[in-house]
């Protein structure tokens, strides 16, 4: 008897996802979606701040008012910073868009969307550090896709000798794959973007930095070198970056 | 009243993992819930937790309550078969859960989450279980 009530219930479940999952595809819970990310934004956001918040005696004394300007002041700061890279780089051709991460512990979210003129491929970074592109969009937040995980491949080059190869995302770190023997390539050398943005703008700027090379080696085909990449940030202590619109 | 306190440990565990660690704290309070206590309200739970991650991780709704159910009901098929308060057998399962669900959320082989994650539940059994299952016996696998 339990077991066919577990077996019903597992039934029923599953068609109901499966049939969620099918309206979700064709885009009609979008304003369901919309709403209810509308709802948690906010509390998103504070928990986030609450999580990294350190809890010492200026924060529990401070008022809010005191904590709005902070968080102001910080924004300011972090502007600043990005203005001077971007006189500096060739950023500056760009629209930024400031943006407050949401969650970093299993994804990288970020809280502009589509309504804020987010598009999926863009590219995400913070003073001249690549720290992903944007995979999904939704109207409120957006999900990047940091170049430590799975699925990211970018193309990449040495910053010193100009070496072209791939980062590529294992997961909780990244190799600098298919660079060619001829190549040279050391410990200490930092890799950066080459750049692929197509003609509507949208895609990877080039020159923004990946991380640094740690050890060399050859790849199990003997063909390619290839490098363990150290990020040169820590992608979960960012509170704020910023997307080239 | 205790589905209520169920639901807000829920949902305690799912913030956890969305702001804090990232290890699956959820499937692991669902593997233990289909394993020990119901397999009734761990299917609910899994279904409602997927939903929930969809929400906050912007995947389409659905993706993740799919394969929470799915996992547990093959969970619960391996708990038909097998004696699950036998030691081996849960540490089996438990990693080839956490290991699948790894494998479905970052899409490659990470073998880090779903190790701490089976200690995690090996610990939270002795702790919570720690009648029911059968520690010394590990060796007798009929």
């Amino acid at each position: 008897m339990e077991q066919r009530r577990t077996m019903s219930l597992f039934v029923i479940l599953i068609s109901i996802a499966v049939a969620i999952f099918l309206l979700d595809r064709t885009g009609i819970l979008l304003g369901l979606r919309a709403s209810l990310e509308g709802i948690i934004s906010p509390v998103e956001r504070t928990a986030q701040k609450l999580v990294k918040d350190k809890l010492d005696e200026q924060k529990l004394t401070i008022d809010e008012k005191l904590a709005h300007l902070e968080e102001l002041q910080k924004e300011n700061e972090a502007l600043r910073i990005q203005l001077g890279v971007v006189r500096e780089s060739n950023i500056s051709t760009k629209k930024l868009l400031l943006a407050h991460v949401l969650s970093t512990s299993r994804f990288f979210v970020i809280d502009k969307g589509v309504d804020d003129g987010v598009v999926a491929g863009q590219t995400v970074f913070f003073k001249n550090v690549f720290i992903g592109k944007i995979t999904t969009a939704s109207q409120k937040a957006s999900r990047v896709l940091l170049p430590k995980e799975f699925d990211s491949n970018t193309t990449a080059k040495t910053k010193e000798t100009g070496a072209l190869g791939l980062a590529r995302g294992q997961g909780d770190s990244m190799v600098f794959s298919d660079v060619i023997l001829s190549e040279n390539i050391k410990a200490g050398d930092n890799v950066e973007t080459v750049g692929n943005v197509d003609e509507k703008g949208i895609g990877i700027l080039p020159s923004l930095t990946i991380g640094t090379i740690e050890n060399v080696r050859k790849s199990s085909n003997q063909l390619f070198w290839e490098a363990t990449l150290k990020p040169v940030i820590d992608y979960q202590k960012l509170e704020e970056v910023f997307v080239a619109l | 009243m205790n589905v209520l306190r169920n639901f807000i440990l829920l949902v305690a565990l799912a913030v956890a993992e969305i702001f804090l660690v990232p290890l699956p704290f959820v499937f692991m309070a669902l593997f233990l819930w289909v394993s020990f206590i119901s397999e009734y309200e761990g299917l609910i739970f899994a279904f409602t937790a997927g939903f929930l991650f969809d929400l906050f991780f912007l995947k389409a709704f659905g993706t993740t309550s799919i394969s929470f159910l799915l996992i547990l009901f093959i969970l619960i098929l391996y708990k038909r078969k097998v004696r699950m308060n036998n030691i081996v057998f849960l540490t089996f399962g438990s990693f080839a859960s956490l290991f699948t669900v790894e494998y479905i959320w970052r899409g490659g082989v990470s073998f880090a989450p779903p190790i701490l994650g089976t200690i995690i539940i090996l610990f939270l059994v002795r702790l919570l279980f720690k009648e029911e299952v059968q520690y010394e016996s590990w060796y007798r696998l009929s």
